[in-house]
């Protein structure tokens, strides 16, 4: 158990100091340099929030802008309301080819859509798990008090607006919760990491092509054939088949 | 009315005539066949006219015109009819002319043909043929009276003028290309020269007849006869067949300007010279052809000869979607025209265009050489740095006997953003969006939190759970404790036990101002706290079950000393009363309450 410990720290310190050797790179403008030190990182089997962010920003100063949006998208798949990474994203977005003007959605969906977008489940199982507890004290200290009538009143009196308020509470963002890790779940998402792709309308090479994407566009990955093509869809309204290798994964 | 009549009868008279005349020519003409040649003596470069007359055949005879092996067929056959009234008989002649030229020198035979014409059969003489390697001498001139002006200047013609073809190679590879030239050799003046158009050499590919322009002339002795020389064309040709191939003779029409031999002194004042044509013949030419080594590389495309390669990009920096031009030349000698360059493999991410082809070919001494160039217009659609695989081309090499391949390597294209589709995108921004635009990203983050797993998952870790096991296990607890109370407060026993302080408590509050009753009320309050702890009988009770019920509880002596004392105090001032006063009373309150 020590041994492990030990091995654990050193491995701890030898990180943090490629951590830094990437960020002094960085900071002198080696972004090539920075991004291979970074990939070290990453290559092991774990990463940070801070270690997807950095190499985005890497891949964003060798203008490589759709592997730096699929790293700050992993980045805000661990962090989703961190400023900094959306900032960048919103910077990057900017910069897309592809620009799609959609209707505007009605306020509430789109709401929703930004809680959902925005949502740290684990911040968020932590907070229902805080709710749920106030809800079982609340339920129970009144109960405690089974000799004393009048205290007993008092707090079931006390907490009778607060109880049912944290029991809605409790219900929607159970539900929110739910529709997010279900969402996440169901849907995978990539962008496109080359200048200009051709979807084409079957997984053949020489296939028909049925729209063009730009580097840094997201598209919803729907299936899988022989490990080559995705098939994607775009805004949900567009449905095409890309080769593998011209998406990358978030 | 009279007149159109009388036509009419001339025309009837005329068609009659007509057909008394041929009726009785085809009827009982008798037919016959003559072949002849106006030589007997040649050479192998001059052609000789076979003729074949038909005499009354209403028609020409089908035969199978075969010379065998010693002759070849360079024209003809020409045809031509005449027909005689001399008389009072009527001759009608039909003549097919060939123009035939010996092979081989010697005694060589024009074999019989055998004819068959309206069942009856037909055969020809064979006509013996002298063919030497000399030019023509004047032998000739006797054989043939009609033509004797004619055969004179031919003659001297003959002598003095031939064409020959020259090849530096008698052996090639199969596909390889080689060049014959004809050369005139010529001691007298040439007015011009007609070159026939060959389009099909058996068991060759004719790649070009080139013809020269301008020869130049040189003086070149042959066997200590000085001739002039020129080449007049030559033609390129590839073997597509391998073996021994022959390339056929060629007739060739040259108008040379000759003396006249006249006894007229006007003649030789006025006119020194007449123009005359000669059909000349080059001899044919034998061509081994033998076929290439088997070849193991997908970069052979059927090149042999000796060559280089080049390539190169126009632009090595250039922005995305724009078309950069790949260029491959191949140069040196050799079958330029018969090969194809290799597709390179360019990088997936290229859109390549069919290669445009150009080639600058021209046949200088005896070689085919040029080159030959492919462009591949090549539009990257993505940024990057691109190392083009090695472009190759292998070609068989003549010089070493062996298949060479020629490498091309270290072609770098460095892909760009393309800025002008981005500045064209920016024009679409909003303002925010421009602002936006305007703006560096975030820095970087310095130091590194917390590291997760690449597959971590929130809902899976446990940890994130803590609190809801904490709730859970406080609704247990609480039902564990209702559960407790509810079986307590069923049972009457515990009940009692339970309730034994708070009552007997209760009730020493409740204790009047009175000593005596008070103490008597004591006494009940202790007895009754004792029973209900002891589980025993209210007013029934003594001392020493106390104890003994308290020994068995284990309880400490001093308590137990405490109850004896309690108990002794109560039994003594139960029949003292009068002795109790309020301090009293309020000490022994006191003590119970202590041990209780």
């Amino acid at each position: 158990m020590n041994i492990y410990a030990k091995d654990n720290k050193n491995n701890n310190f030898e990180r943090e100091a490629i951590f830094k050797e990437a960020v002094s790179d960085y900071s002198k403008k080696n972004y090539d340099e920075a991004l291979k030190t970074f990939q070290q990182l990453e290559n092991t089997d774990k990463v940070s929030f801070e270690l997807l962010f950095d190499i985005g920003n890497c891949y964003y100063r060798l203008d490589e802008l759709g592997e730096a949006i699929q790293y700050w998208e992993k980045a805000k798949k661990l962090n989703p309301s961190n400023n900094d990474v959306n900032f960048n994203l919103k910077l990057a977005n900017v910069k897309l080819m592809d620009k799609v003007i959609l209707p505007k959605p009605f306020f509430l969906f789109k709401f929703y859509n930004s809680i959902r977008d925005n949502i740290n489940i684990k911040h968020w199982i932590n907070y229902l798990g805080i709710i749920f507890l106030i809800i079982i004290l609340i339920f129970i200290a009144p109960k405690l008090f089974n000799n004393k009538k009048r205290l007993q009143r008092k707090i079931s009196k006390l907490v009778f607006i607060p109880k049912y308020i944290l029991i809605l509470s409790f219900i929607v963002i159970s539900l929110i919760l739910f529709d997010t890790v279900n969402y996440n779940n169901n849907n995978k998402f990539g962008v496109v990491v080359v200048n200009k792709i051709k979807v084409k309308t079957e997984p053949i090479a020489n296939g028909e092509t049925s729209f063009i994407l730009h580097e840094g566009s997201k598209v919803k990955i729907l299936s899988q054939f022989n490990r080559i093509w995705y098939k994607i869809s775009y805004f949900d309204d567009k449905i095409g088949w890309i080769e593998t290798s011209k998406i990358g994964e978030i | 009315m009279f007149g159109t009549e009388n036509k009419m009868i001339r025309t009837y008279f005329k068609k009659i005539a007509i057909l008394l005349v041929v009726i009785p020519l085809v009827l009982f003409a008798e037919r016959k066949i003559d072949v002849s040649v106006d030589r007997t003596v040649t050479n192998l470069r001059t052609p000789i006219n076979l003729t074949i007359e038909f005499t009354d055949f209403s028609d020409f005879p089908k035969f199978d015109f075969d010379l065998g092996n010693s002759f070849k067929v360079i024209g003809g056959p020409s045809q031509s009819s005449n027909f005689s009234w001399i008389n009072g008989k009527t001759t009608s002649t039909k003549k097919l002319i060939y123009q035939i030229v010996a092979k081989k020198t010697g005694e060589l035979t024009i074999p019989s043909f055998d004819m068959k014409f309206k069942g009856k059969n037909y055969k020809t003489n064979n006509i013996i043929i002298t063919v030497t390697n000399q030019t023509q001498k004047t032998q000739n001139r006797k054989s043939n009276n009609r033509n004797n002006d004619r055969q004179k200047i031919n003659s001297q013609v003959d002598e003095k003028l031939f064409v020959d073809p020259i090849c530096e190679k008698s052996s090639v590879y199969l596909g390889e290309s080689i060049v014959i030239t004809y050369r005139l050799y010529t001691k007298i003046n040439i007015i011009d020269y007609n070159i026939p158009k060959i389009n099909t050499i058996s068991g060759f590919m004719v790649e070009k007849q080139n013809l020269i322009k301008n020869p130049k002339v040189v003086t070149e002795t042959i066997n200590g006869i000085q001739y002039k020389t020129a080449d007049l064309f030559n033609l390129v040709l590839t073997p597509t067949e391998i073996g021994k191939l022959e390339i056929p003779p060629q007739n060739l029409r040259i108008e040379v300007s000759a003396q006249r031999r006249s006894n007229d002194p006007f003649d030789s004042f006025f006119s020194m010279s007449r123009n005359n044509v000669v059909n000349t013949i080059a001899p044919s030419k034998n061509i081994n052809v033998i076929k290439l080594p088997n070849c193991a590389y997908d970069t052979f495309t059927g090149a042999v000869g000796n060559f280089n390669l080049s390539a190169k990009l126009s632009n090595s920096e250039i922005e995305a979607n724009q078309a950069v031009t790949l260029k491959t030349t191949i140069s040196g000698e050799g079958n330029l025209k018969n090969f194809t360059f290799p597709k390179p493999n360019f990088p997936s991410q290229f859109q390549v265009f069919e290669p445009k082809m150009k080639e600058n070919i021209e046949v200088k001494n005896g070689q085919v050489v040029g080159n030959k160039t492919w462009e591949y217009v090549i539009i990257p659609d993505q940024k990057g740095t691109y190392n083009i695989p090695p472009i190759k081309f292998t070609y068989y090499d003549l010089n070493r006997r062996k298949y060479r391949t020629l490498t091309k390597s270290n072609l770098v294209l460095k892909v760009k953003r393309n800025e002008h589709l981005v500045e064209e995108h920016l024009k679409n921004l909003t303002r925010n969006e421009v602002e936006l635009l305007n703006k560096d990203i975030r820095y970087l983050y310095l130091n590194e939190s917390k590291l997760i797993s690449l597959n971590y998952s929130p809902v899976k870790d446990l940890r994130n759970w803590l609190l809801y096991f904490v709730g859970f296990f406080v609704i247990i607890i609480f039902f564990v404790y209702r559960l407790y109370w509810h079986f307590i407060l069923k049972n009457p026993i515990i009940v009692r036990r339970q309730k034994a302080f708070t009552t007997a408590k209760k009730e020493l509050d409740q204790i009047t101002s009175d000593p005596k009753k008070a103490f008597y009320k004591l006494s009940a309050i202790f007895n009754n706290y004792i029973a209900d702890r002891l589980n025993l009988k209210g007013g029934e009770i003594h001392l020493q079950e106390i104890i003994d019920n308290y020994k068995n509880k284990k309880v400490d002596d001093e308590i137990l000393n405490k109850i004896k004392s309690i108990w002794k105090d109560m039994e003594k001032y139960k029949f003292a009363s009068n002795l109790i006063n309020k301090e009293k009373l309020e000490e022994m309150k006191n003590e119970i309450l202590n041990l209780m």
